[in-house]
Order: structure tokens, then C-alpha cells, then sequence
């Protein structure tokens, strides 16, 4: 239990979307839009990415996750699952993650693209956000990804769950090197305890 | 500093509950002490940190220089010389410019602010000088207007370099009402020297060796912002990266509307020439075409 504690718990890794909102950007056609999200010292497994969407004209989103090209989207790494539908005012709206390993100390970016119709995405002035993966850069695109401008005041707004999970980094080593010394000291006092009774 | 540039936000940690107890059974409870013992303690609990917007202050002033022009050419791409349709060669960058409102020590978004800028070509020659001998060409000059984000966008190439100066491109922020300048902003935007040395290992940089100025001995970098008493150009650094294909650069400029700019810093002295003399016959700054 302990270990498997230590392997896997769920995680905010970055959250803006509760901060009030101060405009919205669209996405259509060639035009997409991003934001970019951290990693801390874990490895982690992405579950869903929520964002601040509105639907006003029967669009349909994709969203999906991008490698880090250096203040850009570079390569793409999944795209997630959207939901059954977009609200048309602003609503939270999840997309699912088939669990994609996230490295540690890394930047990862969103894109939203609209496959059809357009979709507006929240921003905000406020530029603080939870969770240690938070970063206030935000982009967008007109030639569907093949150039990006990037800013870094005035995020978008989304909120990203994952798992602290994957192969054990330094601190997990750690804990269970820790575990196990303890165990072995237990197992061994119960020996000395049995074998004094015994005598 | 102007908010954000290369800054990286002060993060805090919100929650430093301690280890919950896992259970009744003394080893695991003498598990977790020895795990908080180690500084693992935090496995145990739901981290939450926040980040904060460290102060926020207004972008320096800087000089405009001998080489503005008012060209009223709005366009996002200033690649192009509408003269004659050439294509300035070299490095493309990606520039997104923000422009804020800086009001109680809070900064907010500013629509409707026009962003000129202009620089040199790889060649470090300015367009429409006649000291340069470019007079009625018009590239890597333009403006834009700031949307409700506050943002603008244009796409141009890595500026080249000129005796006696670091690489730098030059921006302006007008507001207007009707054609009356309510406010008027000059400043510079600087390079990391490192990302200009891989650049201008690349064409057509490569063929224009012996840069004789970098950030650190450059006259107008090296102004002091009167606000804190910084060196002006560290808070003027582009955010910035390259790739092998093209440079992405944003900068957020931070202005207080309430009062004017401050000439009698650092800022908008109206053009000390640099080594080669200064150009005449320049135009007053006149509104934008509506």
C-alpha cells in the first residue's frame, strides 16, 4: 500500500480556471490557439485536460498535446478525447488523456484546434495559477501550427489532472530504501525477540 | 521590471500541511516518521502551489533613435517592401508584442494602442534613409493594434548589426484620440548574445562577420531605469528561443497612461546618432491613417 501510495496519487498540475475571466480567443480553421504546462520532479501519466470553452457556432474542438519546441508546440504527442458536446457559453470542458507519460521537468503544450465551426477559449488578466506545472504562456497560430506567436501575460484558461506515476524518480528511491531498512530492522528484532524466548 | 520578461515568477507553496497518519499499525506510523525525517513527507499529501506575479513596474523608456520613420504601414508581415515587393532575407522571427496598462500597481491588457516597429535588415541597413541609401523603401517597418488581449503580432527576420550598437529593434506605443497623440512610448527590445551568436552563424549573417557591440557595452542598454535603478536593457531581454528554422520572441510593455513618458531619464532623447553620423530630412511622427 505504501508503495503503491508512493507511485501513483493524483495530481492539479495546473490550474487557472477558476481565475475570472477577461476575454476570449477563437479558434477556426487554421487558426489554433495553445498553452503551455510543466512538469515538477516526477514523471507523470496525463489523465484530462479541462478548458474554459464555449461553442457558439456548432464547432467542433480537438485538443491535443504537443512536445515543447522551445516557447512553441513542436511535435505532436496525443490527442485527447473530447467529450460527447461543447456547452455554447463558457463552460469547463474535459478531454481525456490515454494516460500519456508526461517527463519529468518538462514543458508540454495544449493546442485547440477547431475541426469545424469555431470555439472561444477563456483568458484571463490575472496571471497566477495553482499547481506546480503553471505556467502564464499562452499562443496562437494562423497557419495551422506551422508558426507560432507566444506570450507569456494573460493566460488561457485550463487546468491539467495527472498521475505522479511511471518508473520511481530519486525521492521514490528514496522512500523505498527507507522502507526497506525498516522493514529488515523489524525482521530482524523479531528474530533477536524469538530467539531470546526461545533461550 | 516590465512583468514577466525573462523573470521567472516568484512560486510559493500554499499548502505545507503535515503527513497525514496512514494508520493505527506503529510501523507504518513509524514509516511516515522516518520518511518526514528524510524530507519524503510530502509524497503524502496533495501539493498545491501557487504562482506569483512578482511587482510589476513600467518598461523603460529608451531612445528612439535617427532611424524612425512614420510609415502608417499597418501590416503584421514586414518582410515586404510594398516599393517594390522584395522579401528581406534572413532569420524569420516570430514577434508577439502585449501592451499593458499598468494602474495601482496592477497591469491590464490595453486595446486600441498602436505598436510600431522598425529595424535593421541583416545587412544592418535601416529602409527609407537616405543615409543609407534605401530612401522610399519601406521594410522591416510597421504597426499594429492592440486587440482586447492586448496583444499584437509580427512576423520579420532576426535583425542584423551595425557598428557601434547590440542587436536591438525598436518599438513605439501611440494612443490616440481622433488624430490628437494622447500618450507617446518609445523603447527597445534587446537579444540574448548567446542565441545572436547561433543565429549569425547562419546566412546571410555568416557573410557579415566582426559584430563590434554586445549587450554589455552597448550605450543605450546600459541606461538605468530611473523607476529602480536597474540596468535598463536586463529588463528589455526578448523572451526569447531559435530553432532551425526560425526564432520566437514575445515581450509584454507595461505603461502607466497617467502620466507622460519620462524624457528626462534615459528615454525618447530623440536620436543620439551612432558611429557614422545621423540621417536628415526625417518626417514628424504623424497619426496612423485611420
Amino acid at each position: 500500500m505504501l508503495i503503491s501510495a508512493a507511485l501513483a496519487h493524483a495530481d492539479l498540475l495546473s490550474d487557472n480556471a477558476s481565475n475570472s475571466t477577461d476575454g476570449t480567443e477563437t479558434a477556426s480553421g487554421d487558426r489554433w490557439l495553445t498553452a503551455s504546462f510543466g512538469t515538477g520532479g516526477s514523471p507523470y501519466k496525463l489523465q484530462s485536460v479541462t478548458l474554459l470553452l464555449a461553442n457558439t457556432s456548432g464547432g467542433v474542438a480537438e485538443v491535443d498535446l504537443y512536445t515543447d519546441g522551445g516557447l512553441q508546440p513542436e511535435s505532436l504527442l496525443e490527442t485527447l478525447r473530447p467529450p460527447s458536446s461543447t456547452a455554447a457559453d463558457l463552460t469547463p470542458t474535459t478531454f481525456i488523456s490515454d494516460n500519456a507519460t508526461l517527463s519529468p521537468n518538462s514543458t508540454y503544450w495544449i493546442v485547440l484546434k477547431a475541426d469545424s465551426g469555431e470555439l472561444d477559449w477563456a483568458w484571463t488578466a490575472d496571471d497566477s495559477g495553482t499547481g506546480e506545472g503553471f505556467q502564464d504562456t499562452w499562443g496562437l497560430s494562423d497557419d495551422a501550427g506551422a508558426s507560432w506567436y507566444t506570450y507569456d501575460v494573460y493566460p488561457t484558461q485550463f487546468s491539467v489532472n495527472a498521475d505522479v506515476s511511471g518508473a520511481p524518480e530519486p525521492s521514490t528511491k528514496g522512500l523505498l530504501a527507507a522502507a526497506g531498512f525498516l522493514t529488515a530492522g523489524i525482521l530482524l528484532l523479531r528474530r533477536y525477540r524469538n530467539q531470546d524466548g526461545r533461550g | 521590471m516590465a512583468e514577466a520578461e525573462g523573470e521567472i515568477p516568484t512560486v510559493t507553496n500554499k499548502n505545507m500541511d503535515s503527513a497525514p497518519a496512514l494508520g493505527r499499525r506503529e510501523v507504518i506510523l513509524k514509516t511516515a516518521g522516518v520518511l518526514s525525517l528524510v524530507g519524503l513527507g510530502h509524497i503524502f499529501k496533495t501539493s498545491a502551489l501557487a504562482q506569483t506575479t512578482s511587482t510589476i513596474t513600467a518598461t523603460p523608456e529608451e531612445t528612439e533613435g535617427p532611424y524612425w520613420v512614420d510609415e502608417k504601414l499597418n501590416r503584421s508581415d514586414i518582410l515586404t517592401d510594398p516599393a517594390d515587393n522584395t522579401i528581406q532575407q534572413g532569420f524569420p522571427l516570430m514577434l508577439g508584442v502585449t501592451v499593458s496598462q499598468l494602474a495601482n500597481g496592477k497591469a491590464t491588457p490595453l486595446s486600441g494602442a498602436y505598436v510600431d516597429i522598425w529595424h535593421c535588415n541583416a545587412s544592418g541597413i535601416y529602409s527609407d534613409m537616405a543615409v543609407e541609401g534605401t530612401s522610399g523603401k519601406k521594410f522591416l517597418r510597421g504597426y499594429q493594434v492592440t486587440d482586447a488581449h492586448g496583444s499584437v503580432r509580427f512576423l520579420t527576420i532576426y535583425p542584423g548589426w551595425y557598428a557601434g550598437r547590440t542587436v536591438h529593434i525598436h518599438a513605439r506605443v501611440r494612443l490616440f484620440s481622433g488624430s490628437q497623440t494622447t500618450y507617446d512610448f518609445t523603447t527597445q527590445f534587446f537579444f540574448d548574445d548567446g542565441i545572436t551568436d547561433i543565429v549569425y552563424q547562419r546566412a546571410p549573417y555568416s557573410q557579415r562577420p566582426g559584430r563590434d557591440t554586445i549587450n554589455t557595452v552597448d550605450s543605450v542598454y546600459n541606461t538605468t531605469d530611473c523607476l529602480n535603478g536597474k540596468t535598463s536593457g536586463s529588463e528589455l531581454l526578448l523572451r526569447l528561443s531559435e530553432d532551425s528554422n526560425h526564432a520566437v520572441a514575445s515581450f509584454n510593455i507595461v505603461i502607466d497612461t497617467s502620466t507622460l513618458p519620462d524624457t528626462s531619464c534615459n528615454g525618447n532623447t530623440r536620436g543620439a546618432p551612432p558611429p557614422g553620423g545621423p540621417p536628415t530630412g526625417n518626417p514628424p511622427p504623424q497619426p496612423p491613417a485611420t
